[in-house]
Formats: C-alpha cells, structure tokens, sequence
C-alpha cells in the first residue's frame, strides 16, 4: 500500500483541506490558557480600567467612581470568566468533532489539481477501501508516468515540446489501440523511452527510443482490440 | 452583519450596571467575535451553538487552496445559506482510457471531492473525450456517497478518434451528507466495443446550502 509521504517523495502536493485534530487541539490549548486564573484576573482587570476610565472621561464624581470600583470589577470578572469558559467549551466541542470526522487531504502534481481524500486521523492512514485505493492509483508507476511526461513535455524547451505533444498523441492511438506504453522521459525533457506493453497479456511488444520509431509503431502494430 | 442588541444611550453621571455591561457590551462583543468575523474550521463550525437567525460564518473548508465559504443561519430551517466564496474545484488533466460499458475509475481515480459540510450542492462536471473507433459515446457521471453512479448524472460526448477532444459536461444539483466523497466515474456507451479516452476531468461542488448535520 502507497502512503501520502510516498506521494510527497514523488514531487507531488499533499496539503490539509479540512478535519485536522491537532489544528484543534492547539486552539483548545489557547483558550485554556486565556481561562487559567492568573489570565482571567488580568484581562478583568484590564476591562476594569477601562470601564473606570470612561465614566471618569464622563464626569462621574471620584467618589461615586470609588463606591462603584467593587460592583465594575466584579461585573468584569464574571463577564470575562463567562468569556473565557465559553471559549473553552466551544473548542472542547470542536476537538470531540474532529476526532470523529476523517481528516481530508488534498493531493496536486503532475496534471492532477485538488484532489481530496479522506484518510484517518493520524493523517497516515485511509479512511477505507476507496481512499487507500485512490492513493495507491495517484502512486502507481504507469499512471504517474503518463502524468509525469506531462508535466515535464510542458516545461521542455521549446524545439522539444512539439516532439513531446506528437509523442504523446502517438502514445495514446496505442493505447486505444490495446497497447499499454510505459513511458520515461528524461528530466530535461530530452530523452524518451516507450516500453509497448500488450495491454491485456502485459507481454512486452516492442520498445522504442525514436520519435520516427514511434510513428512506425503507431502505425504497423495491430489493434488488439478487434477493432 | 451579526445580530446584535442596540445599544441604548446613557447620559453623564449615569452608572455602567453589570446587567447593562452584560447585555450591550459582552453580548454584543460575543456576537461580533464568535459569529461575524472569525474564519471557523469545519469542526469549530460544526460546534457552534446558541444561534439566532441571522448569525454569519465564515468556514474554511479547503485550507491548502485558500477556499472559505460565507454562511448566514435560517432559524426556522436549521440551514445555513450561502452567501459567497469559491468552489471546491479537482482536476485530472492525464488522458486514460477504459472499454468498460459500465461505470468505473480510471486508472487516476477521480476526480473527487470529499463534501465538507452536508447541504444541497452544485456540482458542474466536466471531460474531453475521445474514442478508439467511430461512434464512441464516452460518458462522465458524478457519484456521490455509496449511491450507484448512473447516466441519469453524467454528461456525454461523441467521438471518432482517440486524440478527439469533445466537450462532455454537466451542472448537477445534489443533496450530499456530510464526508460524502463525489467523484466522477466512466463508460463505454457507443455500442461498438469502442474504448474510450477522457482528459481534463474536472469536478467543482459550491453549495445552495449547508447543515451542521
């Protein structure tokens, strides 16, 4: 079975869409620390302050502002204790959530954009059948190989890249025609290898190192298919 | 905007109660906080309780693609509508080929997306097909969840030759369950033993509405 770091090591993009544990686990971890006494009792105080400053901006007299100190602070602290609880509670309810829902990459590379898949929470592990399947589908060596030559017939130089697109087409009316051709190309796009499968039998046909030797194959190797 | 209790004006010399704290400062602040400008993640959201008709949210649903959707709660249907953001959108651009009459995964499954949120979605998909032979009918049909992929979800085209790129799409709208994973999946239609070819594959899923279901 193919994991998200053997896709990783392949060059692609795997990134975190949604339903990550951790991510949650940090945010309780930063509310407990605003609801710990010592914070609370600063952040009161701060608003305490501040309540004080602005009726005394108003004119309230000092000593009406000195008899009501205690009810403000008072009022500020349950108020910024009320705060801070429901913070705490509300991502207490967010990691219960996420430790339920499946964490959802997102795989890009090579011709692919956005894939989502959901794994396990230990962000190692598929959630099931279908996604260990997919990843092992997007890791696969032939499938990644027609992605690669892709991606690297793109960013050939210019003299190349035709030869690659006509290549590839080449490639294709093989394949319809029930040859499976494994192709290499060489990272700067200079080199191709095409190892003609029969698709069916998996018997190795032919392997050519040419485009004129493509062509030829393209053309005088017969349909498989009956067609 | 959040819904939040006006605030009354007071007159010099008048004294701030805690009641009158509580109900137009720390509600108020509350509201703003929790329910109009924070970008929630989809469990954060999902925890949200005590709300009113009215509340907003924004939730980021595809952190990697930077894709965040606005929400404003309907009380009396327990919905949430959406109000803006981009889609969730996964492409394959690799050409693969298949002969199967009935619906199957090339061998790049995909593509697919997993719905962060349950609620009725539009979905558009989309492919370029081609065909081994004269008259292919290469079909791309969106599966979503358990339920079995069927023509009556799929878009069509009609091709003669395997480098032919014809145009088959579709805007579908579906209700979804949460962590339903959509995917698009493939078929032969032409009748003729054709084997079909499909790139640039494309699936984009934006919501009507969602649910904390």
């Amino acid at each position: 079975m193919s994991t998200l770091n053997d896709l990783r090591a392949l060059g692609y993009d795997v990134g975190l869409a949604y339903g990550d544990v951790d991510v949650e686990r940090e945010a309780l971890a930063d509310a407990l620390s605003r609801a710990t006494p010592q914070a609370v009792a600063a952040d009161a105080e701060t608003v305490t302050r501040a309540a004080i400053a602005e009726l005394r901006s108003r004119g309230v007299r000092q000593e009406a502002l000195i008899a009501k100190a205690a009810e403000i602070a008072a009022a500020a602290l349950e108020m910024t204790q009320a705060a801070r609880d429901d913070e705490v509670a509300f991502h207490e309810r967010a990691v219960a959530i996420a430790e339920q829902i499946p964490t959802v990459v997102t795989v890009s590379g090579y011709g692919l954009a956005g894939l989502q898949i959901p794994v396990g929470n230990d962000a190692a592990t598929p959630a099931d059948p279908e996604a260990q399947a997919a990843i092992d589908a997007i890791a696969a060596d032939r499938p990644h190989r027609w992605r690669r030559f892709d991606w690297l017939a793109a960013r050939a130089p210019q003299a190349r890249r035709a030869a690659l697109l006509e290549a590839r087409e080449l490639l294709l009316e093989l394949r319809g025609k029930g040859y499976d051709p494994a192709v290499d190309v060489q990272d700067d796009g200079t080199g191709l290898e095409a190892r003609i499968h029969n698709a069916e039998t998996d018997e190795r046909v032919q392997t050519v190192t040419t485009l004129a030797q493509l062509r030829a194959a393209a053309r005088d190797l017969p349909d498989l298919t009956g067609g | 905007m959040p819904q939040a209790t006006p605030v009354p004006t007071k007159s010099s010399g008048e004294l701030l109660t805690s009641a009158l704290w509580n109900t137009y400062v720390r509600d108020n602040l509350n509201k703003l906080l929790d329910r109009g400008h924070r970008v929630l993640t989809v469990a954060q959201f999902l925890a949200l309780t005590g709300l009113e008709d009215g509340d907003e949210a924004y939730v980021e649903v595809d952190a990697a693609n930077e894709v965040q959707w606005h929400v404003r709660y309907k009380s009396s249907s327990a919905r949430w509508r959406f109000l803006g953001g981009p889609s969730l959108a996964a492409n394959v651009a690799t050409a693969e080929t298949s002969a199967s009459t009935t619906y199957v995964d090339l061998a790049t499954v995909g593509p697919s997306i997993t719905a962060p949120l349950a609620g009725v979605m539009d979905a558009e998909i989309s492919a370029q097909v081609g065909a081994s032979a004269t008259g292919g009918n290469e079909l791309a049909a969106l599966k979503v969840g358990a339920a079995a992929t069927a023509d009556a979800d799929a878009g069509g085209g009609y091709a003669t030759a395997a480098t032919q790129r014809n145009s088959a799409g579709r805007d579908l709208r579906k209700t979804v369950a949460r962590n339903d994973v959509l995917k698009l999946q493939y078929r032969e239609n032409g009748g003729g033993g054709q084997t079909g070819t499909w790139r640039e594959r494309g699936l984009r899923i934006r919501p009507v509405y969602v649910t904390q279901a």
